[in-house]
């Protein structure tokens, strides 16, 4: 999933999430129920299009650079050259 | 293209010109980009090599081992431990163990797989330690404790946040969204969030978390399972607006 494409929701990546879940191929017979469902039940697409907005949120989340005072401290600690 | 250029570079000197100023400039030049070149390929092609020479010994070779994987260890304790300081403990914990227990490597799994299965042991043993601290608090806690809190709200996304140039309005919104998403994950059981921090931020595979985590590979989308339910319905409040 990429963060770019974060306010799109596509069914092939809803079912992917279900399916690897319950550890399903893409098109196996569970499979296809599955997409057939979301398809009329709005319950369960709510639910999964939350889920994925939770994973997008915490993947488009900035993380701190790794600053130079704590790489000098680790390579310190270890006793090696920077 | 090394070679190319060394030839391109003998053929515009003529015999005549090699003692310039300007060809020893280019031939200086590249002499460092042999040698960057020669790092880059222990880096990235040649890791066993590179493991093997550490295992020997070889501090440089260990060096460029933690060079390469230092951002990895760094940016995974930090989505786990959602503080920079902790992170920045946790990286240390783990390269000092990786030194230790470098001769304990069999090369069976990949290098980076071997190195997750340590940091998250890391991660696990420092939420046990703190869980111990926990329960023997002094009177000062809870004043400690908002200091500390107060630490981890101005804590380091912010400096990264700065040079995006929010306004201050969506400097606030992103300080709530990171304070909302900092609580919920921090609610998560820590066996819960590392699967989860594994598999939906890092986007190791199922099979790869459940090598690093010693776990089933349905054990492993259990707690995914639960953890994706538990922070969607944290975040329920987010989600309506």
């Amino acid at each position: 999933m990429k963060t770019k494409n974060a306010g799109k929701l596509r069914c092939s990546e809803v079912a992917k999430y279900v399916c690897e879940h319950l550890d399903e191929e893409m098109d196996s017979p569970k499979c296809r129920a599955i997409k057939k469902h979301l398809q009329t039940c709005k319950t369960c697409s709510k639910d999964l299009a939350d889920v994925k907005k939770v994973i997008t949120l915490y993947r488009s989340e900035s993380v701190p650079r790794l600053s130079q005072d704590i790489e000098k401290w680790l390579f310190a600690a270890l006793k090696l050259e920077l | 293209m090394l070679k190319y250029l060394t030839r391109l570079i003998e053929k515009v000197f003529d015999s005549s010109q090699r003692g310039s100023r300007s060809f020893f400039f280019f031939t200086s030049y590249l002499s460092i980009l042999k040698s960057m070149n020669t790092d880059q390929m222990q880096n990235i092609e040649n890791e066993p090599e590179l493991v093997r020479r550490a295992q020997n010994g070889d501090k440089q070779a260990f060096s460029l081992l933690v060079k390469q994987y230092e951002s990895t260890v760094y940016g995974f304790a930090f989505k786990v431990c959602r503080n920079e300081e902790k992170a920045a403990e946790t990286l240390q914990d783990t390269f000092v163990n990786v030194y230790r227990k470098l001769d304990q490597f069999n090369g069976k799994a990949k290098f980076s797989t071997w190195l997750y299965q340590i940091v998250t042991n890391n991660c696990l043993m420092k939420r046990r330690r703190s869980k111990l601290d926990e329960s023997s608090v002094s009177i000062d806690s809870p004043e400690n404790g908002a200091e500390d809190s107060e630490r981890e709200g101005e804590g380091a996304p912010l400096h990264a946040l700065a040079s995006l140039k929010h306004t201050p309005q969506d400097e606030m919104v992103n300080k709530e969204l990171r304070e909302l998403l900092d609580n919920a994950i921090l609610k998560l059981p820590m066996e819960q969030r590392i699967v989860f921090v594994l598999r939906d931020v890092e986007g190791r595979s199922s099979e790869e978390t459940a090598k690093i985590l010693k776990l089933s590979a349905p054990a492993v989308k259990s707690r995914l399972r639960r953890a994706r339910v538990f922070l969607r319905g944290q975040l329920q409040e987010y989600m309506e607006v």
